[in-house]
């Protein structure tokens, strides 16, 4: 699992976050496909019970623990595959992977990169593979991969071809040998006639006998030397043969050498799982274990299998160490090394693969850095009434509500220092000072009463233990109070709600100050004993922490999910509603339309009636304008162009107020556009509504979110000319836009409007009384419409 | 025998001598004006440097003209244009520094304007500043203009006019363009934009402004106004001399013309013969 939080370094708790990720087969799940989290680091999961929401959270603790249960298996026992991919914020591949690690093909290849994904992909029930999905190191490996396999067949041919050369060259060996014993034979018989020759003329008395004899002496002569000349050759290809063949001998050793290592480590390979089936076996037999005598035999012999089977793997381990090197001479020698220079090289290129980086070890190291996955359950830890100093000083886990206690003191800024104050006045004064800032704080997010006007306070005392309990008597524990004006209680005393918002309060808190490392928080039904009012203070904590961690959570709940912000929700439901059998899908915030009504139900709560059942808002083709203002003016220029294509303009109450609408329509399932006037406040607007509405690769929020650029207000849409004739119906010098005349004269745009619909009416006015700038605009507006619809 | 004359006084009291050092003082100030106003017409250097082959004939009526003549160059546009105000003497000159600092206001901000819209927008600053909203009894002053704007990378001519016209002599046939019938300014009855007119200029091609006070000035045999139609004729006769004689020419006939009565108007003119590359 990722490191806890103490063996974190410095360098390992710099920024990353989870930006998607991806399930299958996880109990109901089959296949999530890519879901986002929302960029602002809040997303819900609504949904109805049994739709899979708490699957969701679970399948993102077991990555994080790399750690399954039997029970999270589907029927078909198929085993869960989870990806996550995360966000480099700060950091770099090359500042986490140590640059001296990677080869420089690999660093320039991750240049700038700044995601990745990390995939854990189950085996069985213990045992899972965790490998990294950034396709630059795939790429690069897969590549070294295929180098390798070729370079494996080069030699697999190479040995292949060797072998038949060696019985060809021995061959043509034994034909030079015999040719040179021929050779040698016939230079013999040369010699013995030159032998003779010479005898003769000795022998010759008569000059025509020996000029006969001197003359066959000669030829013998020249016979010997041709013959000698023949041998030479002979003999020279004999020796050319024989070193080739002495060459070939080496490499065939060398090849030798290398295939019965490749032989070896396979048979160990397959020797390794059987022992890795038989342990398999074993600790399955060990689970199933029922008495204590069986479970100790079982045990032994599970630990003398684990001890075999680490044995082996060690042992594989070398020989495939040792098959690389021997792989590697083999190559170099078959290219045509001598073998002493082969060994050498091998030897170096070998030593600097080892420095480098696996696939697995970069997997490995990567997973080091992300986020902590952290569930929150509920009532796991919550505030006890007293617990003892020494518990918390000591960090006593099993003691009950140390976690809560210990966060409580986390937020007070606590620590075992602070409890050795001896003047007892001043430690007193501390706590009471300290009382009242957390109060203070918890009271910002707990925003109800008891009764009328009674909000709860939240205390610790100093206490010792007196003779009551005399085997503690005189040491020191901390008394927890919640208090109201009229009473004070231990936590235990309140009621649920209370107690779990404190727990949570508590949690999140602390987890926010101890800010060193990047945490996502699963949280299952937050405040499901909270009034509605109590789960909005939830989502209040939620904004407050939101900077520090990532917070995703489950809910059916409508007070825990913010009607502005419905790019945070994702739905849940099963693909067959009345099947609880069938997969569970999930819905991004951009498909939410497709999400039953059941699913909806909290979105649908929260707007109230359906929207798309009145005249002003339509299925499609509904255009958010600024205010009504704009509407107006809109709805009276498409009269006056005569504007063909069916639109419907719906007012916001101002600009800011068209991201929520934006949201609404949405919710509804509703297609819709937006026409932003020009200034830098709406020009932010529309890039917000553009991120939020839209994954940020898409080409919609271009032709979805128009801009009328170079016209802050629609009123600029006029010439100067034009708007003192329509609608300031006033011949006044303007030396300004139309909108800073209206905003300097302190005029009322809703008086102008007017004015102006009252001109159109009554002058009957159309469009060629205005003038070519005034026309050209309201073309150039009505132009972007119609590209967008 | 000395005689004690008394001074002549006349019926308001004032002295005659009190007059004149008055007249002389009001001249004075009137002179200086008169340098102020020159220190803001573009200055002869800068005429020849942007119109090369141009002549002037600048003839104030006195000393401060309500005739002013404008020139800038922005990007790769020249804006000439020659503008007669309401009034002459003091008040025209009050209304052509307004004037000439409008037209720089508006031709060195943002985009390149075209003559239309530097008529727009300055009638606005003139109804702005002499705060005029169509009222019956509001002074109705404005400016009659004529704006060129000459493209020298694509000797495309645009003219705007608020009354005053403009001529292109182009292989001896003279071309009028003719402005809006209203001033940049107050209008009668309804403010409407000015219009854009177009034309590319040729090598050789001579262009006129000018305001009306030529054309307006009375004299001749029987002391009438000179006209439209014999200027537009006289213009196409002198189009074919020298820059320099044609001035001379105008001048003579002018002052011919005039001859022993008072000058009407302010009078300007302004004759440019236009090069490709100038």
């Amino acid at each position: 699992m990722a490191l806890p939080p103490e063996q974190l370094t410095t360098k390992q708790t710099e920024k990353m976050r989870l930006r998607a990720f991806r399930i299958r087969n996880y109990r109901s799940i089959i296949d999530t496909g890519w879901c986002f989290l929302a960029f602002d680091n809040i997303t819900s999961l609504i949904g109805q019970n049994e739709s899979g929401k708490t699957s969701v959270l679970e399948a993102l603790k077991s990555f994080s623990e790399r750690r399954i249960s039997d029970d999270v298996l589907r029927s078909d026992l198929s085993y869960p595959i989870i990806e996550c991919t995360f966000e480099l914020e700060n950091e770099t591949f090359q500042s986490i992977l140590s640059k001296d690690r990677l080869p420089d093909a690999l660093i320039a290849q991750l240049e700038n990169k700044k995601e990745f994904n990390l995939c854990c992909e189950w085996i069985d029930s213990k045992t899972n593979k965790l490998t990294i999905a950034e396709p630059s190191i795939i790429n690069f490996f897969e590549t070294a991969e295929k180098k390798k396999e070729e370079e494996e067949n080069r030699i697999s041919k190479a040995i292949a071809d060797l072998y038949d050369s060696t019985n060809v060259v021995i061959h043509e060996m034994e034909i030079a040998d015999r040719a040179k014993q021929e050779a040698r034979k016939t230079l013999n018989d040369v010699t013995q006639l030159l032998e003779d020759a010479r005898k003769a003329i000795n022998k010759a008395k008569k000059p025509d006998f020996q000029i006969i004899a001197q003359q066959e002496f000669e030829k013998a002569k020249m016979l010997l030397e041709e013959k000698e000349k023949d041998f030479n050759d002979k003999l020279q290809i004999f020796d050319d043969k024989k070193m080739m063949t002495q060459e070939i001998s080496e490499k065939v050793s060398v090849c030798k050498t290398f295939t019965e290592l490749n032989e070896h480590a396979k048979q160990l390979d397959d020797q390794i799982a059987r022992k890795y089936s038989q342990l398999r076996d074993a600790e399955h037999y060990h689970d199933l274990c029922s008495n204590e005598k069986e479970r100790k035999n079982s045990a032994q012999r599970l630990e003398q299998l684990r001890s075999e089977y680490q044995q082996m793997q060690k042992t594989s381990a070398e020989y495939h160490e040792q098959l690389i090197i021997k792989k590697r001479i083999a190559f170099l020698v078959l290219e045509g090394k001598k073998f002493r220079d082969a060994e050498v090289e091998s030897t170096v290129e070998i030593e600097n693969d080892k420095r480098y980086m696996t696939l697995e070890d970069i997997a490995r190291t990567m997973f080091d850095y992300i986020p902590v996955f952290e569930f929150f359950e509920d009532f796991s830890s919550l505030l006890p009434n007293k617990i003892d100093l020494e518990d918390l000083l000591h960090e006593s886990g099993a003691v009950e509500g140390y976690k809560a206690a210990q966060n409580f003191l986390t937020i007070a800024g606590l620590n075992a220092d602070f409890f050795r104050e001896k003047n007892q006045r001043i430690l007193k004064q501390k706590i009471e000072n300290l009382n009242s800032d957390i109060t203070i704080d918890f009271q910002d997010y707990w925003s109800q009463n008891v009764g009328k006007d009674n909000k709860i306070r939240l205390n610790f005392e100093l206490e010792h233990y007196d003779y009551t309990v005399p085997e503690k008597s005189g040491k020191p524990y901390l008394e927890f109070w919640i208090k109201d004006n009229t009473e004070r209680l231990y936590p235990k005393q309140r009621s649920r709600g209370v107690r779990w918002f404190l727990s949570f309060y508590l949690e999140l808190k602390a987890t926010a100050k101890s800010n060193h490392f990047n945490r996502v928080l699963l949280i299952d039904e937050p405040g499901l004993s909270l009034h509605a009012r109590a789960q909005e203070d939830v989502l209040k904590v939620f904004e407050d922490l939101k900077d520090k961690m990532q917070i995703l959570y489950c809910t059916h709940s409508p007070h825990l999910v913010d009607p502005s912000k419905l790019y945070r929700v994702m739905a849940i439901q099963r693909a067959d509603e009345d099947d609880e059998r069938s997969e569970t899908i999930v819905m991004d915030a951009k498909s939410l339309h497709e999400a039953s009504s059941d699913t909806l139900t909290p979105i649908y709560s929260l707007m109230g009636a359906r929207l798309y059942d009145e005249q002003l808002i339509q299925q499609k083709n509904n255009i958010l304008v600024e205010d009504s203002v704009t509407f107006y003016y809109l709805t009276a220029i498409s009269k006056l162009l005569d504007f063909e294509g069916k639109v419907f303009f719906i007012p916001a109450t101002n600009e800011s107020s068209i991201p929520v609408l934006v949201n609404i329509l949405i919710g509804w399932k509703l297609d819709f556009m937006a026409l932003i006037f020009d200034t830098p406040e709406k020009r932010e607007i529309a890039d917000w509504i553009k991120k939020s509405a839209f994954i940020p690769s898409e080409e919609q929020p271009q032709k979805k979110i128009m801009l009328a650029e170079g016209f802050p207000k629609i009123e600029d849409l006029f010439s100067t000319i034009d708007f003192k004739k329509f609608i300031l119906q006033k011949r006044t010098g303007i030396t300004e836009s139309n909108s800073t005349y209206i905003e300097s004269n302190g005029l009322s745009r809703m008086i102008l409007v007017t004015n102006f619909l009252n001109y159109l009416r009554t002058e009957q006015t159309d469009l060629s009384g205005f003038d070519d700038e005034t026309r050209k605009n309201f073309k150039t507006v009505f132009d972007r419409i119609k590209k967008a619809l | 025998m000395k005689v004690n004359i008394p001074m002549q006084k006349n019926k308001t009291g004032v002295s005659d001598q009190d007059l004149a050092r008055n007249r002389k003082e009001i001249n004075e100030s009137l002179r200086y004006a008169s340098y102020i106003q020159k220190a803001l017409l573009p200055s002869p250097q800068t005429m020849k440097k942007s119109l090369t082959e141009h002549f002037l004939i600048f003839l104030p009526r006195e000393i401060v003209s309500g005739d002013f003549y404008f020139l800038a160059q922005r990007k790769n546009q020249l804006y000439i244009a020659v503008a007669d105000c309401t009034g002459h003497g003091v008040p025209g000159a009050f209304m052509s520094i307004l004037g000439l600092t409008f037209l720089n206001e508006i031709i060195h901000h943002g985009n390149p304007p075209s003559a239309a819209a530097v008529l727009n927008q300055m009638r606005e600053k003139v109804m702005n500043a002499m705060q005029q909203t169509g009222d019956d009894e509001e002074q109705k002053d404005g400016i009659d203009l004529a704006l060129g704007v000459v493209d020298i990378e694509t000797n495309q001519f645009n003219y705007a006019g608020a009354f005053n016209p403009v001529y292109i002599v182009k292989k001896n046939r003279l071309l009028e363009m003719l402005g809006d019938k209203m001033p940049v300014g107050i209008a009668a009855d309804e403010e409407k934009p000015f219009t854009d007119h177009y034309c590319e200029l040729d090598d050789g091609d001579l262009v006129y402004f000018f305001t009306d006070g030529f054309v307006d000035q009375f004299g001749g045999p029987h002391g009438k106004k000179f006209k439209y139609q014999p200027f537009r004729s006289l213009i196409l006769t002198i189009s074919s001399l020298p820059i320099h004689k044609q001035k001379e020419k105008l001048m003579g006939i002018f002052n011919d013309w005039k001859g022993n009565l008072q000058q009407l108007d302010d009078v300007l003119l302004l004759g440019w013969r236009y090069h490709r590359n100038n």
